[in-house]
């Protein structure tokens, strides 16, 4: 009985035993799904590095992100609730046109997170690329053309909220540079690089020529980024000079050219369109590559491409009334479409039995007002009417918003305001100034076009601004009327000459030149036009110029104390 | 089925039993007593309540009264009727149970068929389950076995978009044509067609495994392994039946899903008794593993020939990685818990227990794997002392208790640093003009390698007791319970990081909740075969927030047109956890716009989702041959989001002919364009009292009926469930809380197309032979 005894015990602490061992584990997590260490094989580490830090271009350029911080707070873009809901989220539009933006706001939030990503992802670029640099040559261009676009991006955050995070290793806490420091930083990181990098890699990377026209850009920009609440910006003559020596260098000696179709800049083809300096190439097959540019400001009943039923609008954003009005003053009797080639571009040629071939249908570019024609379905995302030879129908576009008892069409007005009946979904002057693209199954995504950054003209356009600074008005007018004068394509609407320019004049045309291109915000500061009221804005604190600093961040950052503060008035 | 509440009792089960635990005892057979009993149920269900959207005639005056453009289809369409349906629930089930002194089993196999009240929904459920207990080597081993088996199969429409639909749709269009076919509109698909085109269908299998040998090897020293198996896996088939009248283009997108959890347990206990004193020791290691994994991918496009595209997705014409990219996740995940428990009792007056776990997860980092928790519990049964021996009490016990537990629901693999490679568009970028896009690598996670258990510490302090030789009993129990280190997402400190966010435990942010339960119960029998039970308990709980170190984080994601980032609820510091932060509606305005309480800018804690107090009664009777039972339950003080009224139910959705219910047009100077923003205005009483379950059933006497040779018993029954509810909120129902959760912090309280509830009539037959 006794070993009988004992043999239990043994077997049973045996058993125990052996189920303890096997089941024992050290508690290594296991990860099955995601890569821990990013590995690349060796000729691919360059490329895997330096891919990310352009990759988010596309998403910053959207309509909720730069885009509406840069425009939508400016006189050319207003947008209120499309029918008292469309477009509300919680009113962060209202709070940028109005210059009354809280912490809190979301789109404000998303361009941060944006640009603070990109300078991260070019920190890691910049560390991974800085030891190889003396073995291999492609590695000495990346970097440069990496630390180059971070010195953009830096000029963006210091621009949208006057501050340049400097971080140059990973590991390290940023330092938080505001002012002349800042300046002085991006500039000498533009001027270091700028000799290593390729002059033909363009326009969809940082090349030679776009180096100096950011460094243009940022001279003509420095004394507001100095001192951005100044009641007067101090445009020293050493800036001034440096903006005509850049701008001259650009012009001359890189093989850049004006395009005679002003439009085809934003063309689905411009990627070799000799005018674009610095673009983002966007490729239809990428997932970030967008038509949202196209899609935003039309109509929820228009479609942009026969091929895809599902491709319509939205109702978005819309151009403010000041600034038709500005086209208006400065034609005076002529209407502005047969004044100015950049005004509008007609390309729908509604043929005489209203039925159009699919390679003749082409959208009008510019600016739309009125009445309008296009492709023609019985409600919402249905198919085309086509007749028998498989040509699409046009006519006046049925407002899917009145369907059923009366019909309505779509008919832009000009009056729009924050009113209930100036939120309406026909109000506003809309904008289609790039191309829609042919392979956008829902008018969002699969853009085709390059979104443009800087282009030849601004270059013409800045010469004439620091021209004008140092009291040359006669050498600046010349060089506005060369832009005018260079957009040859349509004859009859090639803008005439100017006959005399000063500030206000040069700030007229920059808006003709670079409506709805995320740069308005920007010039009315430098302009001094951003204090001034419009008929839904007037805050006139010069606080409001930089944006607030996203609560996120703040809260993120209350960790290390005194690291991140607010923006005055916020 | 026990729930065990307070620290000690939850100590056993660790982390797994950190908000409690509910300890569901399946039945067994029982030694000589052979038997096979039948249960036959049948239930017809059908929508309890409608919400009171205008009818026909009356929105066609309403459109016009607010100023809006009426389309009027000419139809008289009531779409909550077309939508819904009168319901048949059968659920049929066989059981087999004996067994002799040494082998005890159960044998049970089920099939459910279940419609649901909503049109094109309903679930299938077949199962199969065998335990049995064997004892051996004179009852020193015993053997538990169980395998649970089931298949369940469901083709449901998408019930968010039929809810939608049944809600919002412009009753004058009809729903049939002239020849009593389903219609087809002009500008948008039938609501019918709809449910019948768009369609869920899908298959899950589980199995659960388990077999728990216990061995006693000398006397009072047992050892008892558990170790258990569950194996799941499903299929689920989202179809858009191709279509040309109505058009739809047709659309497949399938998902998989793989998931084995395996759990081994071993124990020793002790048991020592001498003199009036008992000890009892437990020594015990557990380990359980889950490894989960899920895949997916879609495909556009298909002829509308009648072929359904589940059958054949290789018939789509589109497949591009832009549209359909397929995607996938795989988790594996292990705890490791060592635990002791010591018991100790004198003359069954003076109970001690201890209990210390140490608990060990692979979600944490290198630094805190394990946490240690420990419990305490002591108890005074006073009713056994001298001096109560003629007190009114048979039963009095004092009961107290402390006790930690740890938690460990973060998402997989957070303590880690990553890397993405892909050739995606969020990291690639066209370098050259022509060929493939370039690998991109990036960070997608900071390493946090110090992420450590929440630890929750709970007191308890309770009182049970008896009167009336046991015929009025209750209890009454305090308890404070506060997390700490809790898991949040928050925002990196250096704006410049490879990921806008991280988690970490937050320092010295505390949830505290305390409260008050009480329940009574009061039985009663008479000789006359007359018996009743009556009995209630409530629960008083009192949440808040404090040490926040956050102004406020915000989740309850706001979702609909004009609505992106918007939020519902906030946790802030001195207020419950469920709160509503939103601005608060002080009327409508001159200009006929909204107006607030400190203007549109100014969120505030206007309520909150957890209710003050959560009760429940019941009475049971029974008389002779006939027994009824009647269960009510109820909350108050808790508020409800109505975001399917915030969406739908408002003036300019009026205006452009969609329907609303009166209270959507209550503010005759409204203007049309006014905004619907989140708000109080949407923000209802959730308090309700309802009648859960009444039951009254009839024994048949099997002998007196002549049958009593092959029917043991026999008993029918008719069940109502949610029979009626006493409550003000407008939506379905105030049992609701969708998923709303934002930065990982979970959402409270929020209806956003929650379902309709439904009223069932169950009908009964339980045969035993």
């Amino acid at each position: 009985m006794k070993n009988e005894m004992k043999n239990k015990i043994k077997f049973a602490f045996l058993a125990f035993a052996m189920l303890f061992s096997w089941s024992c584990t050290d508690l290594e997590e296991q990860v099955l799904d995601e890569s821990l260490s990013g590995t690349v094989s060796e000729d691919e580490i360059i490329t895997s590095v330096v891919s990310p830090a352009y990759a988010l271009l596309p998403r910053l350029f959207l309509h909720t992100h730069l885009f509406c911080l840069q425009e939508i707070s400016s006189d050319e873009g207003i947008l209120p609730a499309r029918g008292g809901k469309d477009w509300y989220d919680g009113g962060v539009f209202y709070q940028l046109h109005q210059h009354e933006c809280l912490s809190t706001n979301n789109k404000i939030k998303d361009t941060w997170n944006d640009l603070t990503l990109l300078l991260s992802r070019s920190v890691s670029a910049i560390a991974t690329l800085t030891p190889m640099v003396e073995t291999d040559a492609s590695a000495k261009t990346f970097l440069a053309e990496v630390r180059g676009m971070r010195a953009f991006y830096s000029m963006l955050t210091l621009d949208l909220w006057g501050i340049v995070f400097q971080k140059e290793d990973p590991n390290e806490l940023s330092v938080v540079l505001r002012g002349d420091e800042a300046v002085e930083y991006i500039k000498s990181e533009l001027e270091a690089v700028v000799g290593d990098l390729k002059t033909d890699v363009g326009p969809g990377r940082l090349t030679q020529g776009a180096a100096y026209a950011l460094l243009t850009r940022l001279h003509i920009n420095a004394a507001v980024w100095r001192d951005p609440y100044a009641t007067s910006f101090n445009f020293t003559a050493a800036d001034m000079d440096k903006v005509i020596e850049y701008s001259t260098k650009v012009i001359n000696d890189y093989d850049y050219a004006m395009s005679p179709e002003y439009f085809d800049c934003f063309a689905n083809e411009n990627h070799t369109n000799k005018e674009l300096i610095l673009a983002i190439d966007q490729r239809p097959d990428m997932s970030e590559a967008h038509n949202r540019m196209c899609y935003w400001s039309m109509s929820g009943s228009f479609y942009g491409n026969p091929l895809f039923k599902d491709g319509d609008g939205t109702d978005g954003g819309a151009i403010t009334q000041e600034f038709y009005q500005s086209w208006v003053d400065a034609y005076g009797d002529v209407d502005p479409a047969e004044a100015d080639c950049r005004f509008w571009w007609e390309r729908l040629i509604i043929p005489e039995d209203s039925t159009i071939a699919l390679e003749d249908f082409k959208l009008n570019r510019g600016i739309y007002r009125g009445l309008q024609y296009g492709l023609q379905n019985a409600g919402r995302k249905l198919p085309f009417f086509q007749d028998d030879e498989g040509e699409y129908l046009i006519g006046p576009i049925v407002d899917i918003r009145s369907a059923g008892t009366e019909v309505g069409f779509i008919d832009y007005q000009l009056e729009i305001d924050f009113t209930a009946e100036g939120s309406d979904y026909n109000r506003g002057y809309r904008v289609q100034k790039y191309e829609w693209s042919r392979v956008s199954h829902n008018g969002t995504s699969k853009g085709e076009h390059d979104l443009v950054i800087l282009r030849l003209a601004d270059m013409y356009m800045l010469r004439a601004e620091a021209k004008l600074h140092k009291g040359d008005a006669t050498s600046a007018l010349a060089d506005v009327n060369f832009v005018r004068a260079s957009r040859t394509a349509r004859p009859e609407v090639t803008p005439p000459a100017l006959t005399e320019m000063n500030i206000d004049i040069l700030f007229r045309e920059r808006g003709f030149e670079f409506y709805w291109e995320h740069q308005r915000r920007t010039d009315m500061i430098r302009l001094g036009k951003y204090e001034d009221p419009l008929i839904e804005k007037t805050n006139s604190d010069p606080q409001k110029r930089l944006f607030p600093i996203p609560q996120t961040a703040i809260d993120g950052a209350s960790v290390v104390e005194g690291f991140l503060t607010q923006n005055a008035s916020y | 089925m026990d729930v065990l509440k307070d620290a000690s009792a939850t100590a056993i089960y660790g982390s797994r039993g950190a908000n409690g635990v509910i300890l569901i005892t399946t039945k067994k057979g029982k030694s000589g007593v052979s038997q096979v009993s039948i249960s036959s149920n049948v239930g017809i269900s059908t929508i309890a309540k409608k919400i009171p959207i205008f009818a026909a005639d009356e929105f066609r005056k309403q459109v016009v009264a607010a100023g809006g453009s009426l389309d009027d289809w000419g139809g008289n369409t009531d779409w909550q009727d077309e939508l819904t349906r009168t319901a048949i629930t059968q659920d049929q089930n066989l059981i087999m149970s004996g067994g002799t002194d040494k082998l005890t089993y159960r044998a049970s196999l089920g099939y459910l068929d279940q419609e649901g009240i909503v049109i094109n929904t309903g679930i299938k459920r077949y199962s199969g389950r065998v335990s049995a207990t064997q004892k051996l080597m004179d009852g020193r081993l015993n053997i538990d076995f169980n395998l649970n088996s089931t298949i369940e199969t469901g083709e449901n429409a998408h019930m968010g978009t039929v809810v939608s639909n049944m809600l919002s749709t412009n009753p004058t269009y009809p729903a049939y044509d002239s020849n009593g076919n389903v219609a087809i509109l002009q500008d948008r698909i039938n609501p019918l067609s709809q449910a019948e085109l768009f369609m869920d269908f899908k298959e899950s299998r589980k199995m659960i495994v388990n077999i728990a040998p216990s061995f006693e090897i000398i006397d009072g020293l047992v050892y008892k392994l558990n170790l258990g198996y569950e194996n799941r896996s499903s299929e689920s088939d989202g179809q858009e039946m191709p279509s040309t009248n109505p058009f739809v283009e047709g659309r497949l997108s399938q998902s998989f899903f793989n998931g084995t959890n395996t759990l081994i347990e071993n124990y020793l206990t002790y048991t020592v008794d001498f003199d009036d004193h008992n000890l009892n020791l437990l020594a015990g290691y557990s380990f359980q593993k889950t490894d989960e994994r899920s895949r997916s991918w879609s495909i556009d496009q298909f002829e509308a020939n009648g072929i359904e595209p589940r059958f054949n997705p290789g018939l789509g014409q589109l497949l591009d990685l832009t549209r359909n990219r397929p995607s996938g996740w795989a988790r594996i995940n292990e705890l490791q818990s060592y635990f002791g428990r010591a018991t100790y009792n004198y003359q069954g007056k003076y109970m001690l227990t201890g209990t210390v776990r140490v608990d060990g997860s692979s979600k944490f980092g290198e630094n805190n794997k394990y946490g240690t928790f420990p419990s305490f519990a002591a108890g005074w049964r006073i009713s056994e002392e001298a001096f109560m021996d003629s007190s009114p009490f048979n039963n009095l016990k004092l009961r107290a208790g402390w006790g930690q537990t740890g938690n460990q629901e973060i998402p997989a693999k957070i303590t880690k640093e990553s890397f993405e490679s892909s050739n995606s568009g969020k990291v690639s970028y066209p370098l050259s003009e022509t060929g493939p896009y370039p690998v991109g690598t990036v960070y997608t996670r900071l390493a946090n390698p110090d992420i450590q258990w929440e630890v929750s510490t709970q007191t308890n302090i309770g009182l049970d007791f008896g009167l009336l030789d046991g015929a009025l009993s209750g209890t009454i129990d305090y308890f404070h319970k506060t997390s700490n280190n809790i898991l949040v997402e928050v925002s990196a400190f250096d704006p410049v990081s490879p990921a806008p966010t991280y988690w970490t435990n937050v320092d010295g942010m505390n949830i505290v909740n305390k409260g008050l339960e009480i329940a009574l119960d009061y039985q009663y029998r008479n000789e006359n075969g007359f018996s009743y039970s009556v009995g209630a308990n409530a629960t008083f709980i009192d949440n808040v927030v404090e040490d926040s170190p956050f102004t406020v984080l915000t989740t309850g994601a706001a979702s609909g047109s004009g609505q992106t980032g918007a939020t519902i609820n906030g946790m802030i510091n001195g207020y419950p956890i469920g709160s509503f932060h939103m601005l608060k509606f002080t009327g409508i305005g001159a200009d006929g716009l909204s107006t607030y309480e400190g203007g549109d800018k100014n969120p505030m804690v206007v309520g909150s989702a957890l209710p003050d107090v959560m009760y429940n009664f019941y009475a049971n009777m029974s008389y002779k041959k006939f027994d009824l039972s009647l269960n009510f339950n109820g909350v108050s003080g808790n508020e409800i989001y109505n975001h399917t009224a915030m969406n739908k139910f408002y003036k300019g959705q009026l205006a452009t002919s969609n329907n609303v219910i009166a209270k959507a047009i209550e503010f005759p100077e409204e203007a049309i364009t006014n905004a619907a923003l989140v708000s109080t205005r949407y923000l209802e009483d959730g308090s309700f009292f309802r009648l859960n379950n009444a039951t009254l059933g009839y024994n048949f006497d099997t002998n007196a009926m002549g049958i009593g040779n092959w029917a043991k018993s026999m008993r029918l029954s008719l069940t109502g469930q949610n029979l009626f509810i006493i409550t003000n909120y407008s939506g379905f129902d105030p049992e609701v809380n969708q998923d709303k959760s934002k930065g990982g912090i979970q959402s409270f309280g929020i209806d956003d197309n929650g379902y309709p509830k439904a009223r069932t009539f169950v009908v009964g037959l339980n045969v035993t032979f």
